[in-house]
């Protein structure tokens, strides 16, 4: 058996290799995939493993320290430990932009100078270079990762990123590098709103056990104070990493879906090749237990090299990602074996697949199996016997085309419903800013006057304006619409209203009035829709407060300048085009890059296995072409009735896909995603990704018509 | 009408030149039939492919109704070949999807007269009945007929067939031959028959044997 096996795989090695490099393909990408997802959360573990190595008593305010809590905590420490070393900390958070939308919060210790070598020791972490914040100043000290993913460098104003930008409220003096991410800056640091607290140190193997006394001790003022410590920071790893393999489980399911698919056509192609010699093999005596093994042992061969080679590509593809992605973006990889078992998924769907098809043959009877090289069989086939039209003969008799007609229907169906699911999650992003395209709205810190020198000029106009926020609900999460409050007069002068709006009216874009049912934080009296208004956009009619300055202008060039001019001033807010064109960005791209990384797959996927369809289904048809030359049909003929074949079947299967994926997408959303907002329902580049598939299939097509056309001897079947 | 001047076909091996078709000169005159036999791999196929077009000569020219046919293009030789000649072969090299009615029609130029002459072939053929087969449901001896049908579709000049009977019994050889014959005598086309057995050929007007690419006409009865 296994010198058969030997033979197959000597005298097959194109078709041995092609199936193996599909297999490593999925494994490699589910591999880099799976890596993506763990880094997010070996990087967010990292924040959440700064208390592995103290334990914070924290407390929210408004207004300061809380006296009454500090007395009450300070207090059960001395009391009830004798701790005297518990060091008062204030904390601020600072947003960790990992990569687009995935963001984590990592804490900036407010503490003493004196502490500081005490922190940096208890959480193995060193001062990799700068110097360390000064007393009372806004200088902060923070993981050289957050310098990475945010491109700062040390000395460089850092400005919150937050929705709203809060320039010039810290300054970055030294980088810190060790295993947990935080911060230190200068006790006072959260001034006003923040949170407050202690930080308790205990010997190692005391923290948990000093955490849980902790939490029981102060029990009765939860949840207005919180204990975090190593009990809590291994609870919370937990869960973080049960949603993120929860991640790398689905983007698996989808690659392994994909190249399954995929894989299964090669193999059906494949098998539908082989089936004389299965014949010939049962004829000689061969059993058909007998050939199902010979055949789990080839797939397992394969899927097993396939998987090896992917493993491999896939590891080194990640040492060259981690230079190149991961470290400038600030990520930590997080080598796993769970996540690269789940690659396993696509080997042995392909083994299963292979012995699900082969059993299938082997129904067969012997005569049937052996004559079946020369009887191909459409399932049309019998009702298609008085078709006039030469060229759909060859496709609506004969299976030859099904994999290649499935795979396009398969792809395209997926390209369509990637490509919906991308732009249902962009959206909705991306038209919330759809209202300071061309205009932006200031407020000013209290007691600070508007420059008056912007709105001087002839191309600004501006509004006194109060702000809104308004959540919607988006694909993932949810969205921000900032809703401009203005004065009757101004809100028609704005929107070019006829009649002076009523106060309490919401005026609304007509894809915000399909979403008024979550504006319910908004006190209006009426909504109307103006035309003015476009994408997710609104006014609200109402008396503003003072402070706050809404401007307009024709280009969008004006919203830099009037940053620009506005750097000097003592600024709360700054809302423009720019504000969202970020936001968008950086919302979107971590699922744009998922979503693409998995439609340019299918799309390479597709590539692969519609030209080796293709080349195949010609090749299989070389006798034709020598006995259509033989009786004298022209070259240009035989040529053109095979490319209306080709053509036939991919634009066919194409606009079956693009109807499927469609269908899919609306039941999902209809079910799954019930008022999601989008704009629209397929984009443009899912419809050029999908013209330039098909494109690139049908040339592969033509131009493999047009080689063995031009090369068949006449005379090579009868020499055959 | 055939004129073939110091033709021979050569392959050309590492070591040395074999000549699957020495030297040969040899004239056929319109409506003749002509039967070519010899031992297999002496070479009559490729006499008859160098005549039908199918193969390029070494060396040598080969004239067909006065022109030179060598030099031709090769959509030339395939207009030559649909327009002029007929073939059939040991396997009859039909197309599986198609049905019987749709492989005669293959070749057909003129698809319009072509259906209304499929009605004589298949009735002169014996076919009738068979027409929305596909060959896969036919015998062997159908299946030629089916071959030989596609043939004579566009009413061709030259007939040329390769061991037609080869892959059949005795009486479908024979109804084989008989009807090739039958056809090329009633419409004046020059029948040209390879056969490894000189029995299949007898009484044919003119006989050519090969033997180690070497072509001479047999005057005698063999």
């Amino acid at each position: 058996m296994f010198r058969y096996i030997w033979l197959y795989f000597k005298r097959r090695p194109l078709r041995i290799l092609v199936y193996i490099l599909v297999v490593a393909l999925g494994v490699a990408a589910s591999i880099i995939l799976g890596s993506i997802f763990l880094s997010f959360g070996e990087t967010r573990n990292r924040i959440t493993a700064v208390n592995e190595n103290w334990i914070t008593i924290q407390y929210l305010s408004n207004n300061g320290r809380d006296s009454r809590l500090d007395e009450v905590i300070e207090k059960t420490l001395s009391e009830t430990f004798g701790f005297s070393d518990a060091i008062k900390v204030d904390i601020a958070y600072l947003s960790y932009n990992l990569f687009g939308s995935a963001r984590a919060n990592f804490p900036v210790y407010g503490i003493r100078q004196t502490d500081i070598p005490r922190l940096l020791r208890e959480s193995d972490t060193q001062i990799v270079q700068g110097t360390v914040f000064e007393r009372g100043s806004r200088d902060i000290m923070v993981s050289d990762s957050f310098l990475k993913a945010d491109g700062l460098e040390v000395g460089q104003i850092y400005e919150e990123t937050l929705e709203v930008s809060t320039p010039g409220q810290y300054s970055i003096v030294a980088s810190l590098k060790g295993p947990s991410i935080f911060g230190l800056g200068s006790a006072g640091i959260s001034s006003g709103g923040g949170t407050y607290g202690y930080m308790v140190f205990a010997r190692e193997g005391f923290l948990m056990a000093v955490e849980n006394e902790l939490k029981n001790a102060l029990a009765e003022y939860m949840p207005s104070i919180t204990v975090n410590g190593p009990a809590s920071s291994i609870d919370r790893i937990r869960e973080q990493y049960t949603g993120y393999y929860s991640g790398v489980f689905f983007v698996d399911l989808v690659i392994a879906l994909v190249f399954t698919v995929g894989l299964a056509m090669l193999n059906s192609v494949s098998l539908r090749e082989r089936r004389k010699e299965y014949g010939v093999m049962s004829a000689v005596g061969y059993k058909s237990g007998s050939l199902r093994t010979r055949l789990f042992i080839e797939s397992s061969i394969q899927a097993a090299l396939g998987w090896i080679a992917g493993f491999l590509v896939g590891l080194w593809a990640i040492k060259v990602l981690e230079k190149r992605f991961f470290e400038p973006a600030g990520l930590f990889l997080r080598n796993d074996p769970i996540g690269s078992l789940y690659t396993l998924i696509i080997p042995l769907a392909v083994v299963l697949l292979t012995q699900f098809l082969i059993t299938g043959h082997l129904k067969r009877d012997l005569i049937n199996l052996l004559r079946s090289a020369s009887m191909e069989r459409g399932i049309f086939r019998s009702r298609f016997r008085d078709i006039r039209t030469g060229w759909l003969r060859y496709p609506l008799r004969t299976g030859a085309y099904t994999p290649l007609f499935v795979n396009v229907i398969v792809f395209v169906a997926l390209i369509f419903f990637f490509g919906s699911l991308l732009s249902g999650l962009s959206d909705g992003i991306r038209d919330s800013g759809a209202f300071y395209e061309n205009r932006t709205y200031v407020r000013m810190r209290t007691g600070t006057e508007f420059p008056t020198d912007i709105a001087s000029s002839s191309e600004v106009k501006a509004f006194s304006a109060g702000l809104e926020k308004l959540r919607i609900k988006l694909l993932f999460g949810t969205s921000s619409v900032y809703i401009p409050v203005l004065s009757p007069e101004d809100a028609q002068a704005l929107l070019l209203l006829n009649e002076t709006p009523t106060m309490g009216t919401l005026l609304v874009s007509e894809g915000l009035s399909e979403r008024i049912e979550d504006a319910e934080s908004l006190d209006y009296s009426k909504v109307e829709v103006s035309t003015v208004l476009k994408g997710l956009s609104g006014v609200m009619v109402a008396s503003p407060l003072p402070g706050g300055m809404l401007l307009t202008y024709g280009t969008t060039g004006e919203a830099e300048k009037i940053r620009r001019s506005l750097l000097s001033s003592q600024t709360e807010m700054i809302l423009d085009n720019l504000t969202f064109e970020k936001s968008y960005k950086q919302e979107t791209q971590f699922m744009k890059l998922i979503t693409e990384i998995i439609i340019y797959l299918q799309f390479f996927v597709v590539m692969v296995i519609g030209v080796v369809t293709v080349i195949r289904t010609i090749s299989a048809r070389r006798s034709e072409i020598s006995i259509r030359s033989i009786i004298g049909l022209k070259e240009k003929e035989t040529r053109r009735m095979f490319s209306i074949e080709i053509a036939a079947v991919t634009l066919s299967a194409a606009s079956a896909g693009c109807l499927a994926g469609l269908i899919v997408w609306w039941i999902l959303k209809s079910v799954f995603f019930q008022g999601i907002y989008t704009s629209t329902l397929v984009s443009t580049p899912t419809v050029l990704r999908v013209v330039f598939m098909v494109f690139s299939i049908l040339m592969a097509g033509f131009l493999t018509v047009r080689f063995f056309t031009s090369r068949e001897d006449p005379i090579a079947i009868i020499e055959r | 009408m055939f004129e073939l001047k110091d033709v021979a076909l050569l392959y050309e091996t590492r070591k040395q030149a074999l000549a699957a078709l020495k030297s040969t000169t040899l004239k056929i005159d319109w409506g003749e039939e002509i039967g070519i036999y010899g031992p297999s791999g002496s070479g009559k196929s490729s006499l008859l492919f160098i005549m039908s077009t199918l193969k390029e000569p070494s060396r040598g020219e080969v004239k067909y109704d006065g022109k030179e046919i060598t030099a031709l293009t090769p959509s030339a030789k395939a207009e030559l070949r649909r327009k002029e000649f007929g073939f059939v072969f040991q396997e009859h090299f039909l197309i599986n999807h198609l049905t019987v009615r749709e492989n005669v029609l293959l070749p057909a130029s003129d698809k319009k007269n072509a259906r209304k002459r499929l009605e004589e072939i298949v009735g002169f053929l014996g076919l009738g009945e068979l027409q929305k087969r596909f060959p896969f449901e036919l015998s062997l001896g159908q299946s030629q007929r089916v071959a030989i049908a596609r043939a004579l579709i566009n009413n061709p000049r030259v007939v040329f067939a390769d061991e037609p009977t080869a892959s059949l019994d005795r009486d479908n050889g024979q109804k084989v031959v008989k009807l090739l014959r039958s056809y090329c005598k009633k419409n004046s086309a020059t029948l040209i028959m390879v056969s490894h057995s000189p029995e299949i050929i007898e009484g044919f007007g003119r006989r050519f044997k090969v033997e180690n690419g070497q072509v001479s006409e047999v005057t005698a009865n063999v």
